[in-house]
């Protein structure tokens, strides 16, 4: 299996102006998102002295003195994040259109950015509608998840320190596991729209049901595959943004921070295409829909 | 049962008391029946010697735990609603009362927490010995059981206070405040299944086992104004010598990982606070963790109660934090005994500015209680964040019956109020030290209130000092420093122009400190006595002003904005940008798991 998930990373690779765009579709969704919180936190914090220990470390001192001087801040923040995510999900609607063409078909190399996008405005309705059926799933596992783990850790009550540590790992791995096994699904059921955009939601649903059950343990198993190198990446990031800051306390430091935290967007970002071009492949080897090639066609008349 | 009354006495002959003959005794005889959940017994004490004195007044505790309409837990609905579904109230009665060999059992009245006998004619100086029921109520706060463990604090019935003008002094108690007395000598025969494990105000003097596999114990311990007592099964006791004090930890298998950092932060408290004050004066101080219905701690003279880390991850110092701000109250409440209810900034405020201190010493900075991965959160943080989140019209000097809500209280009281007292504490300077030794000597064993700090205050502080703290106290004082406008103009190559702002908002007149830190790489210190709200300072020098702080010693703690005591002569946008970066980084997160990609 990671032969075949190795093999995918080159067409990945070859997707690179679409992962570059939508690294740069995210990175600029985030900007405008903070945008008004950035303007306010510089004009409080850059002609004080005692907001300087920020530049080495996350120094709570000064986060709550900005936060008590504007108070405004968080919830302008938090609304921010609310409407921009709201917008941020249907525009990744209408790309996923595009994106699950891409990947379900094998179309890899140059991209015709003309077909991409007239795939995009016709998987959109398809896409839409499993976001709005899966966001009370989503809803309904992770209560039922949290229940699931306080089950568990109210027999492990009684642990501290480390043991309490690995416990909280434990449950969280458990959430993240179960929260997992049910986007596979919504996963399943893009690559159904994308095979067979022309049957109606209910028999895209039936398909997707059918390649879920007998391969979701297959799939779970690639995503973490390809989600552990990210994973491995992320921590690598955070630490070298700590050793930056922490050795060169001024521009080097903050700037290469910077680059360390856009580079980790940008590898997540190539992460889920290379789950996704390994999906795509494995859903094509049992339901071509519309990509079931014409040669084959023939031979079967 | 003679020989077991001669071993008593055997004890009583020779117990010490710490500040010898000063306090009257007062002696308790109880027992605990644990298939009822019920301590039966009496408490003898002599009542004052005061002309025409005809009634007595005593404390029954118990009973704010009696039904779901008690004032008490009106204010609890946790604990209500606890008590309503299980229906194990607590409540207190008295069986029969003697004044003097006489029976008065017919003239005593309860109403709720206030027990009284009006005798009739004058029991100046007599002898009080009431027998009392209590019954322990199921899952509640200082006095409960939960499941074979016990906390037992207002066990037994509590004079109250005679005032000065012959009235009793009787409060009633709200979830906020802890028990108010005078300081009596305690003579304890406690006597429980042998299986049980005690924590108690003091270390045994002796332990005999009866009949029955029943267990009494003596303990001799004063002045204190509280005896309490914790009680388990599953209790195991470590316990440690240190600075002629006997610590005893007394926790349940799965706690011991953390018996090394209660040692820790217990030993640091107990070094710095005799070095402060003076040493802790009774021979033992024990610690004991339960499952009180909240994370904290609750203080009595001898015993302190840590709920129970379980769960916990540890990866704080929110549990030093909590050791060494109880085992302060050893000395602010225990030994200067204040009044909680009355005036609870005179042990909580203090306690937590000590409690900060002594962070500080341990763990650096502010008081760090986390420092991960580059963040980092302090002592300070969490106090300065909550004194901002309350209604600032509330004043220090309020009753704990004072405020409407608990975050008005905590706010208040422990994170205003240890930035008050820190201030003040700073604007003694070197006199600081001795100013809380002299306190605490002169108030020890004593209800000290508002007005007898302050006149202490006054010896050591300068007047516009003592009107400030005064101001702090007393009115919903306001101040915020600040420094802007910072201009350098070159005049000639030798010769620069400066110019700056200092301003102050608010109340307190005290001259402030600042400093002006130059391009060169020295610095020119000065203070600003504000006659005006805004002053413009002027100053030629060689080389142009790099930055300006005013009140760099951050003397003042209460300053409300501490963003605006530094001004730079050019834009900074680093922090700015990084903290910006970090956000924006963890918005694309979010956005990364919202929209898959």
């Amino acid at each position: 299996m990671i032969g075949e998930i190795l093999s995918q990373l080159r067409n990945v690779l070859s997707l690179k102006r679409l992962w570059v765009g939508l690294y740069l579709c995210k990175f600029i969704m985030a900007g405008l998102i903070i945008l008004p919180f950035a303007m306010v936190a510089n004009s409080e914090l850059s002609l004080s002295a005692f907001s300087r220990s920020l530049v080495s470390d996350w120094d709570l001192s000064v986060i709550l003195e900005l936060i008590a001087q504007s108070p405004d801040i968080m919830p302008m923040l938090l609304a921010g994040v609310f409407a921009g995510a709201l917008i941020y999900l249907i525009i990744m609607q209408f790309l996923n259109g595009g994106i699950y063409f891409l990947t379900v078909s094998g179309k890899y190399g140059k991209i015709d950015w003309k077909e991409f996008f007239a795939e995009c405005g016709g998987g959109f309705r398809h896409n839409l509608y499993i976001t709005f059926l899966m966001l009370p799933v989503y809803l309904v596992f992770l209560i039922s998840a949290n229940v699931f783990v306080n089950i568990i850790s109210f027999a492990a009550n009684d642990l501290i320190g480390k043991a309490a540590l690995i416990m909280m790992l434990i449950r969280f791995g458990i959430i993240f596991l179960i929260m997992l096994v049910v986007s596979i699904f919504a996963d399943s059921a893009r690559s159904a729209a994308a095979a067979y955009p022309d049957n109606n939601f209910r028999e895209i649903l039936k398909i997707a049901a059918d390649y879920y059950r007998p391969r979701f343990r297959k799939i779970t198993m690639v995503y973490l595959l390809t989600f552990i190198p990210f994973l491995i990446v992320w921590g690598m990031v955070e630490k070298g943004a700590l050793l930056a800051t922490g050795y060169s306390a001024g521009f080097v430091g903050v700037m290469l921070e910077f680059l360390l935290f856009q580079i980790c967007s940008f590898i997540r970002t190539g992460q889920k295409l290379w789950y996704l071009a390994c999906l795509g492949k494995d859903f094509r080897s049992l339901y071509q829909g519309r990509f079931l090639p014409k040669q084959a066609e023939l031979r079967l008349e | 049962m003679m020989w077991f009354r001669s071993i008593f006495l055997f004890f009583l002959l020779s117990g010490v008391s710490v500040f010898g003959n000063d306090f009257d005794t007062l002696r308790i005889v109880a027992s605990l029946d644990t298939l009822n959940k019920q301590i039966s017994g009496y408490v003898e004490y002599r009542l004052p010697e005061f002309q025409d004195l005809t009634t007595a007044e005593f404390q029954l505790f118990p009973n704010v735990y009696s039904s779901d309409s008690t004032a008490y837990l009106k204010d609890y609905k946790q604990l209500r609603n606890r008590l309503k579904k299980s229906e194990k109230w607590g409540w207190m009665v008295i069986d029969s009362a003697f004044i003097s060999g006489a029976d008065v059992s017919d003239s005593v009245k309860i109403e709720y927490t206030r027990g009284a006998i009006n005798a009739g004619s004058s029991i100046s100086g007599g002898s009080l010995r009431l027998h009392f029921t209590l019954q322990v109520p199921e899952r509640g706060d200082r006095l409960s059981y939960n499941k074979g463990d016990y906390v037992l604090d207002g066990w037994y019935p509590r004079p109250a206070m005679l005032k000065a003008d012959g009235t009793w002094y009787n409060p009633f108690y709200s979830t906020m405040a802890e028990l108010v007395g005078d300081y009596y000598n305690f003579e304890v025969e406690f006597t429980a299944p042998a299986g049980y494990v005690i924590a108690a105000s003091s270390g045994p003097d002796s332990t005999v086992q009866t009949e029955d596999s029943l267990n009494t114990t003596f303990y001799q311990i004063g002045p204190m104004h509280d005896f309490a007592l914790a009680l388990s099964p599953h209790y195991e006791k470590l316990e440690i010598e240190f600075n002629g004090v006997t610590i005893g930890i007394f926790l349940r298998e799965f706690e011991t990982p953390v018996y090394p950092r209660v040692r820790n932060a217990a030993e640091k408290t107990i070094e710095y606070m005799g070095k402060l004050c003076r040493s802790y004066p009774y021979r033992s101080l024990n610690y004991a963790f339960a499952d009180v219905g909240f994370a904290g701690g609750i203080e009595m003279p001898g015993l302190i109660i840590l709920s129970s880390p379980r769960g916990s991850i540890m990866a704080t110092g929110f549990l030093d934090a909590l050791v060494i701000h109880e085992t302060v109250h050893e000395w602010f409440y225990g030994m200067v005994g204040s009044d909680q209810i009355e005036t609870p900034w005179l042990d909580e405020a203090v306690t937590e500015y000590f409690t900060y201190r002594i962070l500080r010493e341990m763990h650096g900075d502010d008081g760090l209680l986390l420092d991960w991965w580059g963040l980092k959160v302090s002592q300070r943080d969490q106090q300065r964040f909550v004194s901002d989140m309350f209604d600032h019209e509330y004043l220090l000097t309020n009753p704990t019956y004072g405020f409407a809500e608990e975050v008005d209280y905590f706010g208040v009281i422990y994170s205003r109020g240890n930035l008050i007292v820190e201030t003040a504490d700073k604007l003694l300077g070197e006199n600081g030290d001795f100013f809380w030794r002299n306190y605490f000597d002169t108030y020890r064993f004593k209800r000290p209130g508002t007005a007898d700090f302050l006149s202490i205050y006054k010896k050591y502080s300068d007047s516009l000092s003592h009107r400030a703290v005064e101001k702090m106290l007393e009115t919903p004082a306001f101040l915020d420093w600040s420094v802007g406008n910072l201009d350098n103009e070159i005049i000639s190559k030798d010769t620069v122009k400066s110019s700056f702002i200092l301003g102050r908002k608010g109340d307190i007149d005290n001259p402030v400190d600042y400093r002006i830190y130059f391009v060169s790489g020295d610095s020119l210190s000065g203070a600003w006595l504000p006659k005006y709200d805004r002053e413009k300072i002027r100053i030629e020098n060689e080389s142009p002003i790099r930055k300006v702080v005013i009140d760099p010693d951050n003397v003042f703690a209460i300053d409300a904005n501490l963003l605006n005591n530094s001004v730079l002569s050019g834009e900074d946008n680093l922090p700015g940008f990084r903290f910006s970066s970090g956000i924006l980084f963890l918005v694309e997160s979010v956005l990364s798991y919202l929209g898959g990609l």
